[in-house]
């Protein structure tokens, strides 16, 4: 797994579109810091820079579609799955070797761009009481969003073994974890047109469980005391944490059993 | 050299796609050492074979023996192969050279020299920073190679490995083939259109046609059935061989299919043959000497003029 892992990265930093988006999303933390710099230091201090974090959460998704197309690079259309194969490496260490990989360079990614924001946010802005607080504050919600991502890296994994489109992964994985509970909401207006109110509760309720509902969750705790002190902190409570690791595992399972099952019957072209 | 141990062998290995037999029942065995030469017309289910062979694909039904472990387990010796199957196919975006880089560090051979050495023997050795995706065809089809002989294979398979080269580049590939044969005793299964290089290569020879294995010969036997005969086509080929016993005290004949006789006798005395048959109230229709080459005797097999 290790051979498998470093020849991954090896091809995915030699991926032209992996530096740019690094670059893309250091001049928007660059942009990002300068709003914060020349606002009122009255307003904005590092504590207020570190809970802002959570509201990019959703970012998180975006970025494992992405890492997932550059590891998996299209390997239906160009036919390089035969080559792993003839050597004997087996189907599952193929798939694994794939899903590990996209994890690794999503952690490492989330390192860089945490550390990039981070560093300059701990050095440019005053430091005021609360520091700590914002700090565990931002530790939960990374701890709450980490399964949910790995769960859409997951999911993406499964897609780009199951079909040959990249439209079609691209637009799942959205609709799934970018815009799921806004097509579960749609979906329950117009059903609620007709006679199905069970169905329609139960769509609600489910609602609260997909992952772009959780990031929402998790980017509202941290509020922001107006005053100009330091932020008043709503912890994020042990059951939302337990729930998104639910909610990130189901992600990480069923879609990788199922895309697996199809793989292993799979004819490599 | 050949030698009696197997490298490959299959049991009845079958695929079927909905209600098409790709491939029906086909039982062959490659020897080691053996340069074996896979021969069919398109659609014949040479790609099937190999595709099998490689893990490629799954049989519907059969078995295969690789390196004499046969189910399963015969993955494991996948590395101790080197495969091009189809169009080579590679990273776009990457170079020659980190291509191989990446499949030499994904299957954990040791030393980079490995890869200059590939790349070195397909004359590949200075695409620089070229991207595969601008490669001709023929530089895809080196590239390919040198993936397969990366690992320094004890089993080559190669479907169409010539496909796209030039003259040049085609002799480069037969010296290649016959050196790794001869002083690496790597044995080679290669499929080819191209019946003439074959016959310059392989020591041994499968005859496939619409899925089914047709025959297994070795070259030197192959030689001894393509040598120059006599064919004879008569109204009774039964009553023809008897003849040629009795009268012509000969057994050195073949019966064809279609009232036709293959005589390896009296080549300089083609009257004698006549007179006999004339006078055993056999019908002679025609009576012409011909030799084989490896095209027309796989055509002779599938029974037609048909293009290969």
């Amino acid at each position: 797994m290790f051979n498998y892992l470093s020849a991954e990265i090896y091809k995915v930093v030699r991926r032209p579109p992996l530096w740019v988006c690094l670059a893309a999303i250091f001049a928007g933390e660059v942009l990002l810091l300068y709003i914060e710099k020349i606002s009122s230091s009255a307003v904005m201090n590092f504590a207020q820079g570190v809970i802002f974090v959570p509201r990019l959460l959703m970012v998180g998704f975006l970025a494992a579609f992405l890492i997932s197309d550059l590891v998996y690079s299209n390997q239906g259309k160009t036919g390089t799955l035969k080559n792993e194969v003839a050597f004997g490496l087996t189907r599952l260490q193929i798939y694994l070797g794939k899903l590990c990989s996209m994890w690794v360079v999503s952690i490492a990614a989330v390192v860089v761009v945490l550390a990039l924001y981070l560093v300059p946010c701990y050095f440019l802005l005053d430091h005021r009481a609360g520091v700590m607080e914002a700090m565990w504050g931002l530790g939960a919600s990374l701890l709450a969003a980490l399964p949910l991502w790995l769960g859409a890296q997951a999911t993406c994994c499964a897609l780009c073994f199951a079909t040959r489109s990249e439209g079609l992964v691209w637009t799942l994985s959205i609709g799934i974890f970018l815009a799921g509970s806004t097509i579960v909401n749609i979906a329950v207006a117009l059903l609620g047109l007709g006679p199905f109110g069970p169905l329609c509760e139960f769509l609600v309720h489910m609602t609260s469980w997909l992952p772009d509902s959780l990031c929402q969750v998790l980017f509202l705790i941290p509020e922001f005391n107006w005053e100009g002190r330091y932020p008043e902190l709503v912890r994020i409570s042990v059951d939302i944490i337990q729930q998104c690791w639910i909610v990130g595992a189901f992600w990480v399972f069923v879609p990788t059993l199922l895309s697996l099952s199809n793989f292993y019957r799979k004819e490599i072209h | 050299m050949r030698d009696d141990k197997a490298v490959l062998v299959t049991y009845n290995l079958t695929r079927t796609y909905g209600a098409v037999k790709a491939l029906d029942n086909v039982t062959l065995t490659v020897h080691k050492g053996d340069i074996y030469g896979l021969v069919g017309r398109n659609g014949a289910g040479k790609t099937t074979l190999l595709r099998l062979i490689s893990g490629q694909s799954i049989p519907t039904s059969g078995d295969l023996e690789l390196f004499g472990t046969a189910g399963h387990g015969a993955f494991k010796h996948r590395n101790r192969t080197g495969v091009i199957i189809e169009t080579p196919s590679f990273y776009p975006y990457l170079t020659a050279r980190e291509n191989l880089e990446y499949y030499r560090m994904q299957r954990g051979l040791p030393g980079k020299g490995l890869v200059e050495e590939a790349l070195e023997r397909v004359h590949l050795e200075d695409t620089g920073k070229k991207k595969f995706k601008s490669f001709s065809l023929g530089m895809k089809q080196r590239l390919g190679l040198a993936l397969a002989l990366m690992n320094r294979p004890d089993f080559l398979l190669l479907d169409e490995p010539i496909n796209g080269l030039d003259p040049e580049g085609v002799a480069e590939f037969r010296t290649l083939m016959k050196e790794l044969n001869r002083d690496h005793g790597t044995t080679i299964l290669i499929s080819s259109h191209i019946l003439t290089e074959l016959a310059s290569i392989a020591t041994s020879y499968g005859f496939l046609d619409q899925g089914k294995l047709l025959e297994e010969i070795t070259a030197e036997a192959l030689h001894e059935k393509c040598r120059t005969c006599l064919l004879a086509s008569v109204d009774n080929a039964p009553k023809a061989a008897t003849i040629l016993e009795t009268a012509l005290d000969t057994n050195s004949y073949d019966v064809l299919p279609g009232n036709v006789l293959q005589i390896y006798a009296f080549l300089d005395a083609p009257q004698k043959v006549s007179a006999a048959l004339s006078q055993g109230g056999v019908a002679l229709y025609s009576l012409e000497q011909k030799g084989m080459d490896l095209e027309n005797y796989f055509l002779q097999l599938i029974g037609g003029e048909q293009h290969v």
